[in-house]
């Protein structure tokens, strides 16, 4: 004899476990959303008296994209420019509307010797300071260059195990001995190029002097597929030698 | 225990049920929409089951339901269009219910069903769209939600083949989700309202980690209002939604606006402060000066009052402040000494016994003053002079000057002789209401003057700058002998400058001591003090102007303007701006030139010279090209505007009012300014009428014009081809004139065509221009440059001696400063050839033998004509001939295509004057008008079926240029010819985006710019003309640099002043551009319709890519790798803001983000090897 409604009782019970269950998931989820970690490994560079790029990497697999301005960013104005008519510049990801954990931003046009302020936003939350929470997103461009070098390119590939599609961007940087930082990120190829003669000297003030005692080091950044760095030399760089993420 | 249980897990999902947001949760308890067939039938189908009491009975409805479905997908699988309910206003709804419909009863391994599914639902989707254009998404927002969803789509269909319709529905609404994962607006200005509310102002002072703190917090306390999902309408109110944006507005903008204040008010604190500092500057100067000018009384200290912070004593030896006390003690020690010095020079000096006797003002005047006290301790000071040396005379003056005042404000004065400045000159005595409104009529105050009177002991002068008050500030000072110190009176000023001290008073012990006028006047544009000793003892009139000169050289270029004035009788005038004023360092030049000149020079009685920083050469063509030779200094003769009147700018005003007119563009040497003022002399000497106004010497040495007479203006001709001294300069020059064209007038310039062979032997390139400049530049090298015009001309020099200089010759300067060599080789830098040139060719060219030029002559024609041209270039198939027009940077253009003529382009200007209208009357209106590159305004009209294109310059009657080629349809023309015209005038769009000529226009940045010529330039044929033009429209760059050879080459200007090599500008070329003023600069020159082959040489090389076909980085390197068969080309590199961008190609593998090459930009290629490429 089968007590109906004792398995009645019991089959409500479980679906009532279920639904209750999937519905504390949803909150959680858009909790976790709001609670995303501010940029992390946060970088510039490409610095110029035109231009410059930042570089971060996020938690999740987001869109994130920059806002910056040559005065002081207010975090509620960056916050309501997107339904009220405030006009702040933005610029998305280089990466077009691919999601990822590693973003590369190149801001062009700027104006010489100007200080510009950011801040990096996912749509909800606005960081107007990196993790450590000390160091105020600004840079100055640079002044004008008194000569122009000649170009110096160095391209090469990076492995990675990257389940994304279509792909996942890696950014590249190269920095040396004394010098400013420059970067670039891999094509759907996987494949990068960058050239040398964009390295100037620390203090920004002139173009670097390439050779072998400047030291350089290429450093891959893919997020949460991981990154490598290894000595890049000036004679092997046409092509690098193939680099993997770790 | 159990019920418990139940009903706490019952109350947990009805909770959960109430915050989640999962639609499938919604689903469950939905309703079906009136569309949803599908859903319909399943519902019933589902509610026959659940009543009937056998499992049979259930299948047979639901397979009732099926057959249904199944019959509407085979009617819809016929063609029938999906059904749209006409109260649909949902597109996304209706195209849904489109897909529902029809996606439902494909097979689900049917991906051809799907697909025109999709395309229905589509269709419906835009039916609705259409009358209701809602989009939920951004358009950033369908990007991301496309991919997501072709990306799932993709990875579901190649993972487990053809989706069913639930599983595309759910891709579907996931991508829907990710795509718009970001909070509701509504929560974003609720959230906004609340921190607003919360913390008013200090709302905008939150940093972002309090700000996304907040957030969080906020999202807690609201779950699911952080998350936006499909379908699910926001239950957020749009009650307020105005109020929150108003409040979000005006908060901002109250913030802006706080900003601006605070803004405005640092500004204007800045310039308080810069005020405030740099009038404590010049009190600080004053008072330094003031210290040294008074310790040189002999006091050991000095005491300076009303200077702020400077006041007080101080020590004549440091010239540092010092306290009452160190003056006290220094004061005391210096009587201790004089008191030594005169005990042992007491046989020697007579003690007069009348001291500190005070003579004050108003007092019974006459004679000598009162004496009112006995001897005092300080008695000795009055030792070195008498007080009978003091003359006062006349009796006491009335304070005429409040009277000029009051009666002045009363009736002001008006500027009666209307030269702008309110002075005595403007006084009219028989409209006087009173004596006093124009005292002293005779007298007339040089410009910068300092004049006192002395009458009873009352001062009277006048300090006065081009009849403006000039000084301020003024006192005058006694010294107390009791106290030792300044005792000081402050003098009033009227109007006119004049001061009268009211109450003056001195100690008669003093008398021998000067009384001191201590003033602030104005110095070389900077307030200065000075202290002038007033020797009282004199005359009582003493020009303190002397004082001023020699003291502090105040008002030397007016007492040489005056000079030169009285002695050469040409006035120097300041121009209109106050930045137009002569130095008087210029006004010396003028002066030693002049001397160095013989009385022709000056002698035309009516020669002015005015100062102006710059020229408004807005309209004025033919007089914007500025003197080769001395092109650093722009002169002007013009006798149009001010008859007589030499003009020297500092540089000219152009068009766009560029560059030309910063201050550093300024003559550099003396001899420049001196070549400009001889050779514009001389032109004042051609256009003045020699009959009337030279000077009877003169007339006597030259009987053969001395009676020459002409019924133009006196002293002034309009063509001075009419003054026979010119005539027979022409005569020994070798230049002739068509008599048919001589002495004859169109409008604004004689018209008259220059035959013969003057201009071979012309010493200077501007000399071969016309007989005028010729003379003027052979007068000017007379005496600058003498060897070089006796080599070069020994008929020229010879006449100049004789004619101009009465037999006076001049030696050339030492050393190798030869500036027409200079100009040769810089030119020659542009035209390799011009010297051998020079002696061949006609300058300008003979309009009459370019006119004989037509389309389709051959190359040998064209050269039996004309000579060789002056420059000669090809590109592709195309040569450009150029020959010299009247405008030195204008040139003639004849265009051959295979060695015959397609193209002449012939400069009329304002020196060949042809009028529109008579071609309008011959040809009738022109087919087409149109803009031109040629200057502002300019219109080019289109006469095809005659194979003539005229342009002209604004509403101008007067063509400026005449190009012709054979005649052709318009629509032909359009296409070839004048493919490349504007549509609009491309210089009004400057400073602005211009995409009607993107080929055209060159957006050059501040900092470097990498850029190339898609065309052949017209105007700009080399580096310097780039600088120039570049200026010319607004711009400024310093720097233009092209990569020869593996090396940077640069052509690097400041100002005028250039550094390096000059080279020519060429099509296909990349150029890197150091900029300092952002512009968008239109360039102008031929098109080039074809590609334009490059040679590319081993290494890098900095190219422009020209050709019909569009490339890409990654496809140029293609396109010169499958020309050579090999890997020749891996490298692609381009300049974008200030960084390198390469693009590398290698065994197949990209490096890199390709790009477009663009035509107006410069791109490096590398080669392996040398490589010919036509892109």
């Amino acid at each position: 004899m089968v007590d109906l409604p004792k398995l009645k009782k019991i089959f409500i019970l479980s679906g009532c476990s279920l639904i209750s269950a999937l519905s504390v998931t949803v909150i959680l989820s858009a909790l976790i959303f709001t609670s995303s970690l501010p940029p992390d490994e946060l970088k510039i560079s490409n610095i110029t008296e035109n231009s410059l790029s930042i570089s971060w990497i996020s938690q999740k697999s987001v869109r994130q994209k920059v806002y910056y301005s040559a005065k002081p960013l207010n975090p509620l104005l960056v916050l309501l420019a997107k339904i009220l008519p405030l006009k702040i510049d933005f610029i998305i990801d280089d990466f077009g509307s691919i999601s990822s954990t590693i973003h590369h931003v190149t801001l062009k046009n700027l104006e010489p010797e100007t200080q510009y302020y950011f801040a990096i936003t996912n749509g909800l939350l606005i960081y107007a300071q990196d993790k450590s929470r000390k160091a105020l997103l600004t840079v100055k461009t640079t002044s004008n260059l008194n000569g122009i070098p000649q170009p110096f390119p160095c391209y090469g590939t990076v492995e990675s195990f990257s389940e994304d599609l279509p792909f996942s961007p890696i950014v590249v940087y190269v920095s040396g001995k004394d010098s400013s930082l420059i970067s670039a990120y891999t094509n759907s190829a996987g494949n990068f190029s960058l050239d040398l003669a964009n390295l100037r000297t620390a203090d920004l003030s002139q173009t670097l002097n390439l050779n072998q005692n400047a030291n350089l080091i290429l450093e891959v950044q893919g997020g949460k597929w991981g990154k490598n760095s290894q000595p890049l030399y000036l004679n092997s760089c046409q092509p690098t030698q193939t680099i993997s993420l770790k | 225990m159990k019920k418990v249980l139940t009903k706490i897990i019952c109350l947990l999902v009805i909770f959960s049920l109430l915050f989640s947001s999962s639609p499938f949760i919604l689903s469950v308890s939905g309703k079906c929409d009136d569309d949803d067939t599908k859903c319909k039938l399943k519902k019933q189908a589902d509610k026959k089951c659940k009543d009937a009491d056998n499992v049979d009975g259930c299948k047979m409805e639901r397979k009732t339901a099926q057959d249904k479905l199944n019959d509407i997908a085979q009617q819809k699988q016929a063609g029938m269009a999906p059904v749209v309910s006409p109260k649909e206003t949902d597109p996304e709804k209706a195209g849904d219910t489109a897909w529902a419909s029809c996606a439902s009863a494909c097979d689900t391994n049917d991906r051809g069903c799907y697909d025109q599914c999709r395309g229905r639902a589509e269709q419906s989707y835009l039916e609705v769209e259409k009358d209701h254009p809602v989009d939920p998404f951004t358009k950033e927002q369908h990007i991301v939600r496309d991919a997501l969803r072709d990306t799932a789509l993709r990875s579901s269909i190649e993972q487990g083949g053809a989706l069913t319709y639930e599983q595309a529905e759910r891709i579907r609404q996931e991508s829907d989700l990710a795509a718009k994962a970001e909070p509701k607006p509504e929560f974003r200005e609720q959230f906004a309202n609340q921190v607003i509310q919360q913390y008013g102002q200090a709302a905008l002072s939150l940093s972002g980690e309090q700000l996304n703190q907040l957030i969080e917090n906020y999202c807690q306390q609201n779950q699911g209002a952080c998350k936006t999902t499909i379908g699910q309408e926001t239950d957020l109110t749009k009650m307020g939604q105005d109020l929150l944006n108003k409040a979000s507005v005006s908060l901002y903008l109250e913030e802006e606006k706080k900003e601006e204040e605070a803004a405005r008010t640092a500004a204007e604190a800045e310039a308080r402060r810069k005020a405030e500092e740099k009038a404590k500057q010049q009190v600080q100067v004053a008072v330094q000066q003031a210290v040294r000018d008074a310790c040189q009384v002999g006091s050991p200290t000095v005491q300076i009052p009303d200077a702020g912070e400077y006041s007080g004593w101080y020590n004549c030896k440091t010239q540092k402040k010092i306290s009452d006390k160190e003056a006290s003690k220094l004061q005391a020690q210096y009587k201790h000494e004089l008191l030594l010095a005169q005990a042992k020079a007491k046989e020697k000096i007579k003690f007069k016994g009348i001291l500190s006797q005070e003579i004050k003002m108003g007092q019974s005047g006459g004679t000598n003053g009162t004496s009112s006290t006995g001897p005092s301790q300080d008695s000795l000071f009055a030792c070195t002079a008498s007080p009978e040396q003091i003359k006062v005379t006349g009796k006491l003056l009335e304070t005429m000057a409040a009277d000029y005042l009051k009666r002045q404000q009363e009736n002001p004065i008006a500027d009666s002789d209307g030269d702008g400045v309110l002075n005595y000159d403007d006084c009219d005595p028989n409209n006087a209401s009173y004596q006093g409104d124009c005292p002293g009529m005779n007298w007339k105050p040089s410009p910068r003057s300092v004049q006192t009177t002395v009458n009873n002991l009352q001062i009277k002068g006048i300090i006065t700058y081009n009849g403006q008050l000039a000084a301020s500030n003024v006192y005058l000072e006694v010294r107390n002998p009791k106290t030792n110190r300044y005792e000081k009176t402050e003098v009033e000023f009227d109007r006119w400058g004049q001061f009268t001290s009211n109450s003056f008073s001195t100690y008669v012990g003093q008398m021998a001591e000067p009384v001191l006028l201590s003033a602030t006047v104005m110095m070389n544009g900077q307030p200065r003090r000075v202290i002038v000793p007033l020797n009282l003892n004199e005359d009582g009139s003493l020009p303190v102007q002397n004082i001023l000169l020699e003291n502090y050289n105040v008002g030397m270029e007016e007492k040489l303007i005056e000079q030169i004035r009285k002695n050469y009788g040409i006035q120097i005038k300041n121009g209109p701006n106050e930045e137009d004023i002569w130095t008087a360092k210029e006004v010396q030049l003028i002066e030693d030139t002049l001397s160095e000149l013989p009385s022709i020079f000056w002698q035309t009685e009516t020669t002015t010279f005015v100062r102006d920083a710059g020229l408004d050469a807005s309209g004025l063509a033919s007089h914007l090209a500025p003197h080769p030779l001395v092109s650093l200094v722009k002169t002007i003769f013009r006798t149009e505007v001010e008859p007589n009147t030499v003009t020297m700018y500092d540089g000219i005003h152009s068009l766009t009012q560029a560059t030309w007119a910063r201050p550093s563009v300024k003559y550099t040497t003396e001899s420049t300014f001196n070549q400009a003022l001889i050779h514009e002399l001389t032109h004042a000497i051609q256009y003045h009428e020699p009959a009337k106004n030279t000077s009877p010497e003169w007339d006597m040495a030259h009987p053969e014009v001395a009676n020459w007479t002409t019924n133009l203006p006196p002293s002034l001709l309009i063509n001075a081809y009419e003054n026979p001294l010119v005539q027979d300069y022409m005569d020994i020059a070798g230049w002739e004139i068509d008599a048919s064209t001589a002495y004859t007038f169109q409008g604004f310039a004689p018209s008259i065509n220059l035959v013969g062979e003057g201009y071979l032997n012309a010493p200077t390139f501007y000399s071969k221009l016309n007989p005028l400049d010729d003379m003027a530049d052979s007068a000017m090298l007379y005496v600058t440059n003498p060897d070089y015009l006796r080599e070069r001309s020994p008929e020229r020099y010879n006449w100049i001696r004789d004619n101009l200089f009465d037999g006076r010759e001049y030696t050339s300067p030492q050393g190798n400063n030869n500036f027409f060599d200079q100009f040769v080789e810089k030119i020659s830098l542009v035209l390799p050839k011009f010297r051998a040139l020079a002696q061949t060719t006609q300058f300008p060219t003979p309009l009459e033998k370019l006119e004989n030029i037509k389309p389709n002559m051959s190359r040998e024609e064209v050269l039996n004509n004309l000579s060789s041209p002056v420059k000669e270039r090809s590109i592709l198939e195309y040569t450009f001939l150029s020959y010299p027009s009247s405008n030195p940077q204008i040139a003639h253009v004849i265009v051959l295509k295979n060695n015959r003529v397609v193209f002449i382009d012939i400069y009329k200007g304002k020196e060949n004057p042809e009028k529109l209208s008579e071609y309008i009357e011959r040809f009738g209106e022109p087919e087409k008008t149109t803009f031109s590159y040629f200057a502002q305004g300019a219109k080019v009209l289109i006469f095809t079926r005659q194979g003539i294109a005229l342009i002209v310059l604004g509403d101008s009657e007067y063509v400026a240029k005449k190009q012709i080629f054979s005649p052709v349809s318009i629509e032909k023309f359009l296409s070839t010819l004048g493919k490349n015209l504007p549509l609009s005038d491309p210089f009004d769009q400057v400073g602005a985006s211009n995409p009607g000529t993107p080929e055209n226009t060159f957006e050059i940045k501040e900092g470097w710019n990498l850029i190339a010529f898609p065309f052949v330039p017209s105007d700009v044929w080399s580096a310097s003309d780039l600088v120039t033009d570049i200026a010319r429209q607004g711009g400024y760059i310093t720097s233009v640099t092209r990569w020869n050879n593996g090396r940077w080459e640069a052509y690097i200007q400041r100002g005028d002043q250039p550094y390096g090599q000059d080279f020519p500008l060429e099509p296909g070329v990349g150029y890197m551009l150091r900029g300092h003023l952002p512009v968008n600069w239109v360039a102008s020159g031929y098109q080039i319709t074809s590609s334009l082959p490059l040679s590319l040489k081993k290494g890098y090389n900095l190219v422009g890519v020209i050709s019909p076909n569009s490339y890409s980085a990654a496809t140029t390197i293609d396109a010169i790798n499958s020309s050579t068969h090999e890997e020749t080309a891996r490298t692609v590199t381009r300049f974008e803001s200030g960084l390198y961008e390469p693009l590398v190609k290698q065994k197949g593998e990209v490096y890199g983000e390709d790009y477009p090459i663009e035509k107006t930009r410069g791109y490096f290629i590398r080669v392996e090897e040398d490589t010919n490429w036509t892109p």
